[in-house]
């Protein structure tokens, strides 16, 4: 089945997912937002298919669940370097 | 299958490593370091958190394990607050480019900024210290009455200093002291800024470029007026000349027939009585003139305007040939609050262009004066006048009319379709700038071949007309036994004076030169009880003279005779508290003005 830990990830992620809702006008002001939200997305997913390998299609959700989460991880790099290097062109 | 989630957990391992690696390396770069701080953390949790993912695959026990169901919830966590802080962050920029923004309007604004806490100035903006040539901590350190001039403290003063610290959202003209002693005139606009704590804004503007340039405006309005009124009268001197040569006829002809009656005293008398008539008839004609050419412009005042078309007409009728019928239809006995001269000046514009439009050819000229009520629904029907009561005007002819080109053209200054000399198409611009300082409207209606009716509207007076129209004059005894002092450089005029004086009673000493008048008056000053002076002499004029006399004694009565002058006007009389008669002297009025004063001295006595 499940782990306890998992469904609070799970409800975590959806929470924030319910803030940024909220506030996405603003958020969307944020330099390199689409990058971050995709990342935070892909964490979600990741979440959601943790919890679903537990009930159905093991394999391919556990094999969802860590691309998901490999690809979270990268688009973050990804986000971190073309902040920085947009403040070095502003310089 | 198991090598590639391994593959995907080392990926996302390497990803958070190399972020982390990123942040280290471009640690001095701009980002705000609560978001710096955040996002190192998510990325410390993501890298530790596929750390326990790689483990778990691997099914090795690790040191990790009993953290790993925290770790994992923090990395959510940490999400929410990174996004947290991305919002304050924008809100704290906006707020900063709002802050910009505002800066920028306040020290770059070609208007002067002033915010104040109670009167006391906190923050001004550079346009305000370049204008005033303060500098910054200057103003900082001064009140808002300190701009003002110290001794402008007036009423007006106080309440202007008042709009500005009560706040009242107004706009008010106000004048203000450079550091140089020099005025300033600024339109001022109050706003509030803090209620509670008494902080204002005003924003200034500098219009004294703009003042400037009305009050040349209003002085080429009057220079115009002017020119257009001296252009009337050299159109009318033809007529003039003829209507004086008329009189002139007449006064030589009676003199004549009353040297020859001479030994018949009752024909003698009647010859006298019609030269007498001769000569009113030539006063009123340069009492018309002076008034047409009268250069000062009267303040308005409520007046009946048909005795002024009337008094037009008369001066028009011996001015455009007889072949022009003049019908007058005047039945208008409001009160308009106008000035006399320019509504004469209206008349006299129009007629004139109806004479020239139907020039030598003759026609039909009417001219009426009415009451009319413009109600809204004459507006629904075209009518360009604000509802209300109006005295209309009406000058129409049979002329030659105008088509409608012409007619839109017609209020332009210098626009004239009149030959060189008959005119310089000032005369209808003129009309219009009067009748729109009277708060009026002025319509043409006008038909080729037809010929051109003009309404003029001026907005009625709910009042009574001016004292100008005096009800009929009380009777006095004009005889008296009081001492006159007449002085005046014309020996025909003191003889007649002395003469006439003399037979009512009284004892006239006579003088041809004011400062042997002023000599005698010296030597006895309680021996007189009047001074009559004419105003123009050799030496010392009437006002000089009755200035003098005036030190010496103060209450001496004064009366001043003048046929024209720039240096007479009424303010200056009335200052001087002395009676004003114009020439010609007729000796009936005068006597009536002699005794009419020494009743208002006895009464106050």
């Amino acid at each position: 089945m499940f782990h306890e830990n998992e469904i609070v990830m799970l409800f975590l992620c959806i929470g924030v997912l319910v803030f940024i809702y909220l506030n996405r006008k603003n958020l969307a002001k944020f330099k390199g937002w689409r990058l971050l939200f995709t990342s935070f997305i892909l964490l979600l997913i990741a979440c959601i298919s943790t919890v679903a390998e537990g009930f159905l299609m093991e394999n391919f959700f556990n094999y969802l669940e860590h691309s998901c989460y490999a690809g979270s991880g990268v688009i973050l790099t990804i986000w971190c370097y073309r902040i920085f290097q947009e403040n070095d062109e502003q310089q | 299958m198991k090598y590639s989630i391994a593959l995907l957990d080392t990926i996302f391992l390497f990803s958070s490593l190399a972020a982390i690696l990123i942040l280290i390396v471009r640690r001095r770069k701009r980002l705000r370091y609560d978001i710096r701080l955040i996002v190192s953390a998510l990325l410390i949790f993501n890298a530790l958190y596929s750390i326990c993912l790689f483990l778990e695959w691997t099914g090795v026990t690790h040191f990790l394990e009993p953290y790993e169901d925290v770790i994992g919830a923090m990395v959510p966590m940490m999400w929410a607050f990174f996004f947290y802080a991305i919002l304050q962050s924008i809100a704290g920029s906006d707020l900063k480019r709002s802050e910009d923004r505002y800066r920028r309007l306040f020290e770059e604004s070609n208007d002067l900024i002033v915010i104040h806490k109670l009167g006391k100035i906190i923050d001004v903006n550079q346009k305000m210290c370049d204008v005033l040539g303060y500098s910054k901590d200057q103003l900082l350190n001064m009140s808002i009455q300190d701009l003002h001039h110290r001794d402008d403290t007036g009423p007006e003063s106080i309440e202007r200093i008042e709009n500005i610290l009560k706040y009242s959202d107004k706009i008010f003209e106000d004048s203000l002291v450079r550091a140089n002693g020099e005025m300033i005139c600024v339109e001022v606009s109050t706003s509030i800024i803090d209620l509670e704590k008494g902080i204002g804004q005003g924003i200034l503007r500098d219009i004294s470029e703009r003042k400037t340039a009305e009050e040349d405006l209003r002085n080429s309005e009057k220079r115009l007026r002017q020119t257009q009124k001296m252009e009337a009268v050299g159109t009318l001197a033809g007529g003039i000349a003829h209507d004086f040569n008329n009189i002139l006829s007449i006064i030589f002809g009676f003199t004549d027939l009353a040297l020859m009656d001479i030994e018949s005293p009752e024909k003698a008398a009647d010859d006298l009585a019609e030269l007498k008539n001769a000569s009113l008839r030539a006063k009123e004609l340069i009492r018309q003139i002076l008034t047409i050419s009268r250069q000062t412009e009267q303040e308005k005042q409520p007046i009946r305007i048909t005795p002024i078309v009337m008094e037009a007409l008369r001066l028009l009728r011996s001015t455009i040939p007889s072949s022009i019928e003049i019908i007058s239809d005047l039945t208008s006995q409001a009160t308009v609050l106008a000035d006399s001269t320019q509504i004469h000046q209206i008349i006299m514009n129009l007629c004139t262009n109806a004479y020239h439009a139907m020039g030598d050819r003759g026609g039909m000229l009417t001219v009426s004066v009415g009451d009319i009520l413009i109600s809204a629904e004459d507006i629904m029907i075209g009518n360009n006048i604000a509802p209300g009561k109006y005295v209309r005007i009406e000058v129409s002819d049979t002329g030659h009319g105008m088509d409608d080109r012409t007619r839109e053209r017609i209020f332009e200054p210098y626009y004239t379709t009149k030959k060189t000399g008959e005119g310089t198409g000032l005369g209808l611009a003129v009309v219009h700038g009067i009748v729109e300082g009277h708060k009026g409207k002025i319509n043409v209606y006008s038909e080729s071949g037809v010929g051109t009716t003009f309404h003029v509207y001026i907005p009625l007076f709910d009042g009574a007309p001016g004292a100008c129209e005096a009800n009929e004059r009380p009777r006095y005894n004009m005889e008296g036994k009081e001492r006159i002092l007449f002085v005046d450089d014309e020996e025909n005029i003191v003889n007649i004076a002395s003469e006439t004086l003399s037979r009512y009673g009284y004892k006239v000493n006579v003088f041809n030169d004011s400062t042997c008048a002023y000599n005698e008056f010296q030597k006895d000053p309680s021996g007189y009880d009047l001074i009559i002076t004419d105003m123009t002499m050799p030496g010392m004029n009437g006002i000089e003279l009755a200035e003098k006399l005036h030190q010496i004694r103060g209450d001496v009565p004064v009366i001043l005779c003048s046929g024209y002058s720039k240096l007479i006007n009424s303010k200056k009389i009335k200052d001087m508290e002395i009676k004003f008669i114009a020439k010609p002297i007729i000796m009936s009025d005068l006597i009536r003005t002699i005794r009419l004063m020494f009743e208002k001295v006895n009464y106050e006595e």
